[in-house]
């Protein structure tokens, strides 16, 4: 063999190869016609599948509200909830369209920073539209409540359900416009620069945009990498990315197995508090308590969705020992939650003693229960709670651990598993 | 212009430059599924961004960038894949024979596609490029790198080259 190798005569050679493989490589031109004619399909298929079936869900959802609103014509509070949620659901429509419009259009050969921009715009208007059906959502939970118990079920909730009942929700969902709109944006004033924040409301936001955007990000981040490092150091960095995700690839599972269990269990609560809520409108401390555990229950969900995306964003290219540092952080950041939750669990047993004994046992505790009893049962729940916040204060480790790693669906366990696989010895055939 | 018109233009266009397709698939995709699985994501993009094609520019130049930027995509992980929308066999383009070609192109051939092998995936683009015929200006232009950048990197993948070669001739 010849030991000098030119890249200018291989190129000669390279090019040689062209009509050898202009031959071999016949194109079946009528087929690639068909191929192309069928690119919308294609094109449709290869967007988020999610996008997609929040289409023909909002499809179906518009099809439904249209015969639902001419059946029920002459009934006015239907015809107005009716028209009340068509509103709602078109800003929806119009978003999702828009969104599929924008993927569908983009585009390889346009300039990253082109891109960026129109993924920007998607962005911004997604997050209006998340914010603005997150505000409106318990406002129009009444209206969604009587046109699908009227629609399915025949059951006219309207005239069933005392006055009172629908005036506090309908209170309720308004009231809560505002006060959402202003801690919103209290959040953003004081979350703003937080990669952590932006990256959740991203994830809020939907998951078929930021699919795209986050294949361009990554190809954006790539070419950043490439005007500041060495390509022998962009490899090494992708090669320890890949080594490292194999390593704990299975402890991470696991832990986002957990949390994605811990949504689920969150979400059962929920549903049973939105429904005691729907149904008790009219006995305002009833439906105070009920609110208070619906948000808290929302609360733990949130911290499960939170921790799991950042799990998902970890940058596995960074060294081990950063890597532990994070899954470290994040742990410690739940439990401290679930410490907080538990400091206040002596006041959330009040109002869920109140749901559970009207929802359960059909006792209204807030009239059978003597006031100064009431307030005897609140100041010892008070002492309790400070007594539990200083015992968390000072030694945080040992605070009720047990409880606290059920609160977190054992994260604990799971982050020192993949920590322990990080930092273990690695041998040399490694 | 009709969407029939612009086919006939698109494949018109394609069809003499389809051993592109092949060579930058197989810069970067051992298996031949994969290799069928790029080219087909290959040509749907390009189709996609046809309508913005600038006529006067250079059909060639314009696909490699897409070629090598769906390439590299693919490679790491993060395209989304077509396998179900596009059956190989609507092309028929016969792989297998295009792979003969190339293993019977020669030891320094051969050698060089080991070396391709073993680069990042800009580094194969940029050589992939180079061997194309394309000047530094015109590779920097494509892979959003100076023309500086794209001199050093070629002078480095060149003394690679040489390293391997003379390290698997002094082995045999």
């Amino acid at each position: 063999m010849n030991n000098e190798l030119d890249l200018d005569v291989l190129r000669g050679q390279w090019h040689a190869l062209d009509d050898r493989l202009d031959a071999s490589l016949e194109l079946d031109v009528a087929a690639l016609r068909r191929t192309l004619s069928d690119r919308m399909r294609s094109a449709f298929r290869r967007h988020s599948r999610w996008l997609f079936v929040s289409l023909i869900f909002d499809a179906a959802a518009v099809a439904a509200l249209l015969v639902f609103t001419f059946a029920q014509g002459g009934d006015l509070p239907y015809l107005l909830s009716a028209i009340a949620l068509l509103l709602g659901l078109s800003v929806q429509v119009a978003t999702d369209i828009n969104e599929w419009r924008v993927l569908r259009r983009l585009d390889f050969d346009a300039p990253v920073v082109e891109v960026r921009a129109s993924i920007a715009g998607v962005r911004s208007r997604r997050l209006r539209t998340t914010g603005m059906i997150l505000l409106l959502a318990v406002a129009l939970w009444t209206p969604f409540v009587l046109v699908t118990f009227r629609g399915v079920f025949g059951i006219d909730l309207y005239r069933a359900l005392p006055w009172s009942v629908l005036a506090a929700n309908f209170a309720l969902g308004i009231a809560i416009i505002p006060l959402g709109f202003w801690l919103g944006r209290m959040i953003d004033r004081h979350f703003r620069d937080s990669s952590g924040y932006a990256q959740f409301i991203d994830d809020a936001a939907g998951r078929s945009w930021n699919a795209a955007a986050g294949s361009w990000n990554a190809y954006a981040h790539l070419r950043d990498e490439l005007d500041t490092n060495e390509v022998s150091q962009i490899l090494a960095t992708r090669t320890r990315r890949l080594e490292q995700a194999g390593r704990i690839a299975m402890p991470l599972r696991r832990l986002k197995r957990a949390q994605k269990s811990g949504i689920a269990l969150a979400i059962v609560p929920i549903i049973l508090l939105a429904t005691f809520n729907i149904t008790h409108g009219g006995m305002p401390l009833l439906i105070a308590s009920g609110v208070l555990l619906h948000l808290a229950c929302v609360a733990i969900m949130v911290a499960n969705i939170a921790h799991l995306g950042a799990l998902a964003r970890l940058d596995l290219a960074a060294t081990p020992s950063f890597l532990a540092e994070r899954l470290e952080w994040m742990a410690s950041q739940r439990e401290r939650f679930a410490r907080g939750l538990l400091v206040i669990a002596p006041l959330l047993a009040i109002p869920l003693t109140l749901v559970i004994g009207q929802g359960v046992f059909g006792i209204d505790l807030t009239t059978r229960m003597p006031w100064p009893v009431g307030i005897a049962v609140g100041t010892i729940a008070m002492i309790v709670a400070w007594w539990l916040a200083r015992r968390s204060r000072r030694d945080p480790g040992h605070f009720a651990q047990r409880v606290v790693d059920a609160l977190c669906v054992d994260t604990r366990r799971h982050t020192r598993a993949a920590i322990a696989v990080l930092l273990a010895p690695r041998s040399d055939s490694d | 212009m009709t969407t029939i018109d612009q086919q006939e233009r698109f494949v018109a266009l394609l069809e003499p430059h389809r051993r592109v397709l092949y060579k930058v698939a197989n810069a970067y995709c051992s298996r031949r599924e994969d290799r069928g699985d790029l080219i087909q994501e290959i040509v749907v993009e390009l189709w996609r961004a046809f309508e913005r094609f600038d006529a006067r520019a250079s059909f060639s130049t314009w696909m490699h960038r897409i070629a090598v930027n769906v390439a590299i995509s693919f490679h790491r992980g993060e395209s989304r894949r077509i396998r179900d929308a596009l059956p190989l066999d609507d092309f028929t383009m016969d792989l297998a024979a295009a792979d003969r070609v190339m293993e019977g192109a020669g030891e320094d051939l051969h050698a060089l596609q080991q070396l391709l092998a073993q680069l990042d995936e800009i580094s194969r683009a940029l050589i992939l490029l180079y061997l194309e015929g394309y000047g530094h200006d015109e590779i920097a232009d494509t892979l959003g790198i100076s023309p500086g950048n794209v001199a050093t990197r070629i002078n480095r993948i060149k003394q690679k080259l040489q390293r391997n070669h003379a390290a698997g001739g002094t082995r045999e």
